[in-house]
């Protein structure tokens, strides 16, 4: 009875995975809601014109990653889920090697794609389970796992991790 | 410095030091490089541009505010941007809040408190912010107004920033600067210490060079060493492969320096009879490091030359470690073959030398021994004519002929006694005696000879114990030889005999006997030969005097047996003086009383005795029959052995002489015989006659029964002493003798005088003695009133002499009792004894005549 069930489940699991990832592989969506990033430059998928506009729950439907891990600019150890950057980069089929990754304030900073890994940084859009407003950082931070290595704890490191992240240029 | 280095070995230690500055100098390196990267890749205005954000979002805020009034309207996108601007700066305002990198400012007093105002200010606005989109226009300008107030503070805010980080960065200069200050101070240190050790390098390569030419120099010296040394030197490995063979080599063994090295040892020198033991020793050497030939000396051996002929070397063989530990053999080897050639021509010409010696020897003995027998005869002969009626004149002439014949039988003697010395035969017999009672008799011996050279012999004997422990009779006759040669070279001179004793140094007593004459003494260049054989100094002196002839050889070589020695000094015209130094001998255990018994009783006249004389020379028979005829007994004779043995079955004689030498069957196989067959004289004493006192001889002799045995000559006094004791062995079967007579008298003693003395002077001397004897109480009787102690000691002493002489044996020991009291001045005890000396010497003359002495006197001295 229990092994019918779990079969079941699993099947409709796979079943749904095919659908997002043909999803995916094909069409990216329209934004429904306000948008929160847009990404243009050497991508493959766009959604308005040369750009690919997220709004919250576009983002919400890719593949979510989540880590605990400390900062330097809060106080303690949160959990932070988001979009894995590379599973972010995936999904706009990114060709370039830079992304100029740019705030609402204007702050703009040049990540590499080669920091796209897996176990690498993502593109937080909860703290601890909530969404995070403007006046917390959000609503999108590239967080690092910092806690996971060393070489994660270095001014670099912390430059790249753009808060209330807005757009992202691959070039 | 250097040998401060050295001496606790900071040599060693360089390299660490280097190691340890080269790990901080990359260490301090590493710092840099992250202090560089830090700098390159981090801005560190971050914070700073944090800073000036705060202003810029409050100016962008405030124009996003303007913005909105200019607008007239609550416009829905100018306030959403209005919503954002503040919510940025909001957030910026938290950061500097919150975020660690401000933490160092936010200590800062007027910092906080800044950073708190602003933060007030927009927590007011939050309600306002967060309402309505009317209500949010409305309050534009307030928030407008509250919003420019804090542009001083956010302002402040950055200006604190700034200077702090202008502090931090100055720091961080400083420390980079310090960093690089450091790490260019250890890598100087680290080049000062390459330098150093390059310094140590190259000195220690200049060492290495140094000590390398060294071993270059000594290794050219050693291989010119080796190659100009006589001897052969081979250097060879463990396994016997030559390494090296010098020149020397080469000559002793023939084979060059090329075929030699590489070759093995076994093969190309050790002789093939040698090469089991060769492999063997290298084995045993290579294994435990032990041989019996490595570094052991010098020892001999035999070498094969190339040619294959085998040589005797004399080599030593040393041992050094080569390169890796195994040994590395030096041979020197020497080729003695010369040399032993050499030795053995020696060895040769000594070996005919000593050969020749010994049958010179032989010949001497043989000699003597041919010699004696005829002469046995002619002195037998002559004892016999002595006992014939004869004129005066004719006495005389017999007299000579006698003295002469006794000289000549000495010599012979003394050429026997050496040559059984040189033979080793001298047979040491060790008792313990009174040395006074010797020293006495050679006195007494000698006396005879000193009174008609006109010399005086003294006696003087310091010793504290006067018992001593050696062989008396060798004792004797060297004493007697040393005596008779100072009366023979001294007239009318004082023969001193002195007697001494010391301890050596293993405290063992040592005697010495000095004989000490005023005679004519000795010339220096002489002293060394008068110890050798047949020595006769100046043909001057020989007429003079016989000459030493043997006897200081024969004494010397009796000394030299006796473990000690007879040393001379002398001076011409002045005297000599020999001394005889002998260290006290065990006592011998003897089986055998070897001495004459001087108890025994002379051969009374009138005794008829039955002998048997088994002797196969015709000559001996007849004198000794002529002999034993003479002292009254009847002879049977027996020409060899069988004939005797076969004699004495038939009948029992008193006494059986038998010569030991004899065809088909010897004497002493005659005496076994006679003494286990059940003959009528089985038990009857049988008397050997010998040429040779050999002890083993004796011990035969012994073994078969032989009761005593006389040493040929066979002379008078001799065999009247074996008569008297066949006798008294008689006598003694019948009834015990007479005590009184044996102590008294020695009449032995007196019989000896009778053949040494013309009987005229015997006569005389006897007669001055019963005068003496007669006399002495009157002379010690004025001796003692006139306390002259010396006189009497003088007196005493001749009187002991003389009494010794004649055998008056206890009257000899009452004056030399008289001689201790007056050498100590008690004269008084004399007194006393003097009634019973008296006594003493009249038992004596009586004793004397008991035994026939008293008739002998009247001995015709003139009978023309």
């Amino acid at each position: 009875m229990i092994a019918h069930r779990t079969c079941i489940s699993l099947a409709v699991t796979i079943g749904f995975l095919l659908v997002a990832a043909n999803v995916r592989a094909a069409e990216i969506g329209a934004p429904q809601n306000d948008p929160v990033l847009t990404v243009n430059g050497q991508i493959e998928r766009t959604n308005e014109g040369d750009t690919a506009v997220f709004d919250m729950d576009m983002l919400k439907a890719l593949p979510a990653t989540s880590f605990r891990t400390s900062t330097i600019w809060t106080d303690d150890v949160h959990r932070f889920t988001g979009v894995a950057l590379d599973d972010l980069l995936d999904a706009v089929g990114a060709q370039g090697r830079t992304i100029n990754a740019i705030a609402l304030n204007d702050y703009a900073v040049e990540i590499p794609a080669a920091d796209a890994v897996d176990g690498g940084p993502i593109v937080a859009y909860e703290m601890d389970g909530a969404e995070m407003s403007v006046r917390e950082k959000g609503p999108l931070w590239i967080v690092y796992p910092y806690d996971a290595k060393a070489d994660y704890r270095t001014e670099m490191i912390y430059s790249r991790s753009i808060w209330q992240l807005d757009r992202m240029n691959i070039r | 410095m250097k040998g401060w280095l050295k001496r606790w070995g900071l040599y060693r230690l360089i390299p660490a030091v280097i190691l340890l500055l080269a790990l901080l100098f990359s260490m301090l390196g590493a710092q840099m490089y992250r202090e560089v990267a830090a700098l390159r890749s981090a801005p560190q205005d971050n914070v700073q541009w944090t800073l000036a954000q705060v202003e810029i979002e409050l100016l962008t805020l405030l124009d996003t505010l303007r913005a909105a009034q200019d607008a007239g309207k609550a416009d829905p996108r100018r306030l959403a941007e209005l919503r954002k601007r503040f919510d940025i700066f909001y957030s910026r305002n938290r950061t500097i809040a919150r975020s660690q990198g401000f933490q160092d400012l936010r200590t800062i007093e007027q910092f906080s408190t800044a950073l708190g105002a602003v933060r007030q200010t927009l927590d007011d606005q939050l309600p306002l912010i967060d309402g309505d989109d009317p209500a949010l226009f409305t309050g534009l300008p307030d928030l407008e107004e509250q919003f420019q107030a804090i542009r001083p503070t956010t302002r402040q805010l950055s200006l604190i920033g700034i200077r702090k980080f202008a502090e931090l960065s100055d720091k961080r200069r400083h420390d980079f600067g310090l960093l690089v200050f450091q790490t260019a101070g250890v890598g100087l240190v680290l080049i000062v210490a390459l330098i150093f050790a390059l310094a140590v390098l190259y000195r220690q390569r200049q060492i290495a060079q140094a000590s390398s030419a060294k071993v270059r120099e000594s290794r050219s010296r050693f291989a010119n060493t080796v190659n100009v040394s006589l001897d052969a030197i081979i250097v060879a490995d463990g396994n016997g492969t030559i390494l090296d063979f010098n020149p020397a080599a080469e000559k002793t063994f023939g084979y060059s320096h090329a075929r030699a090295v590489g070759a093995d040892m076994a093969d190309l020198i050790v002789p093939p009879t040698l090469h089991a033991a060769h492999k063997e020793g290298m084995r045993r050497y290579l294994q435990s490091g032990k041989s019996k030939l490595v570094g052991k000396g010098r020892f001999e051996l035999d070498a094969m030359h190339a040619n294959g002929s085998i040589f005797p070397v004399e080599m030593s063989i040393g041992a050094t470690a080569g390169e890796n530990g195994e040994p590395i053999l030096i041979a020197y080897v020497r080729d003695i073959s010369k040399r032993k050639r050499i030795e053995v021509e020696l060895t040769n010409a000594r070996d005919k030398a000593l050969a020749a010696d010994k049958a010179k020897s032989q010949f001497l003995a043989v000699m003597s021994h041919e010699m004696r027998t005829p002469l046995n005869a002619v002195m037998a002969t002559l004892d016999l004519l002595d006992r014939t009626e004869l004129k005066p004149r004719q006495r005389d002439f017999l007299q000579t002929a006698i003295t002469s014949g006794e000289i000549l039988q000495h010599h012979i003697d003394d050429v026997l006694d050496l040559t059984r010395i040189e033979a080793g035969a001298i047979d040491l017999q060790a008792e313990r005696f009174d040395i006074r009672d010797l020293i006495a008799e050679v006195e007494r011996s000698t006396q005879l000879a000193a009174d008609k050279k006109g010399d005086a012999v003294s006696v003087q004997i310091d010793l504290d114990e006067t018992q001593i422990c050696l062989d008396r009779n060798r004792l004797r006759q060297i004493l007697l030889n040393l005596v008779s040669n100072a009366i023979k070279f001294t007239d009318d001179g004082t023969i001193d005999i002195i007697a001494a004793s010391h301890a050596d140094t293993d405290d063992r007593r040592v005697l010495t006997f000095e004989v000490k004459d005023t005679g004519i003494g000795i010339a220096p260049e002489d002293l060394g030969r008068i110890f050798g054989d047949f020595v006769t100094l100046d043909p001057s002196y020989q007429r003079k005097a016989e000459g030493y002839g043997l006897g200081l050889a024969i004494c010397r070589r009796i000394a030299a047996a006796m473990g000690g020695k007879i040393t001379v000094r002398s001076e011409r015209g002045v005297g000599s003086s020999f001394l005889v130094t002998l260290p006290e001998a065990e006592e011998t255990q003897t089986t055998e009383e070897r001495r004459p018994e001087s108890t025994s009783a002379a051969v009374p006249s009138g005794v008829s005795l039955r002998v048997l004389m088994v002797e196969d020379n015709e000559t001996n028979r007849f004198v000794a029959r002529a002999m034993l005829e003479e002292e009254g007994c009847t002879v049977v004779e027996a020409v060899d052995g069988e004939e005797g043995v076969a004699k004495a079955q038939e009948e029992r004689f008193d006494l059986i002489l038998m010569d030991i030498s004899m065809p088909r069957l010897d004497g002493i196989e005659a005496a076994r015989m006679i003494r286990s067959g059940s003959g009528a004289s089985k038990a009857v004493p049988i008397i050997c006659l010998t040429a040779h006192a050999m002890s083993e001889t004796r011990d035969a002799l012994h073994e078969a029964g032989v009761t005593d045995c006389l040493i040929k000559p066979l002379r008078r006094k001799n065999l009247q002493h074996v008569l008297s004791m066949v006798l008294k062995h008689d006598r003694a079967q019948e009834h015990d003798g007479d005590p009184e007579t044996d102590i008294l008298i020695d009449p032995v003693l007196l019989n000896e005088l009778a053949t040494l003395m013309p009987p005229e002077r015997l006569n005389r001397s006897f007669g001055r003695f019963i005068e003496e004897v007669g006399s002495l109480r009157a002379q010690f009787e004025t001796l003692c009133e006139s306390r002259d102690s010396q006189a009497a000691l003088k007196h005493a002493h001749h009187l002991t002499g003389s009494s010794g002489m004649f055998g008056a044996v206890a009257l000899t020991e009452a004056f030399r009792h008289f001689q201790d009291l007056a050498a100590a001045g008690d004269m008084a005890s004399i007194l006393e004894l003097l009634d019973d000396v008296d006594a003493l010497g009249q038992e004596t003359i009586a004793a004397f005549e008991t035994e026939g002495w008293a008739a002998r006197r009247p001995v015709p001295t003139e009978a023309s």
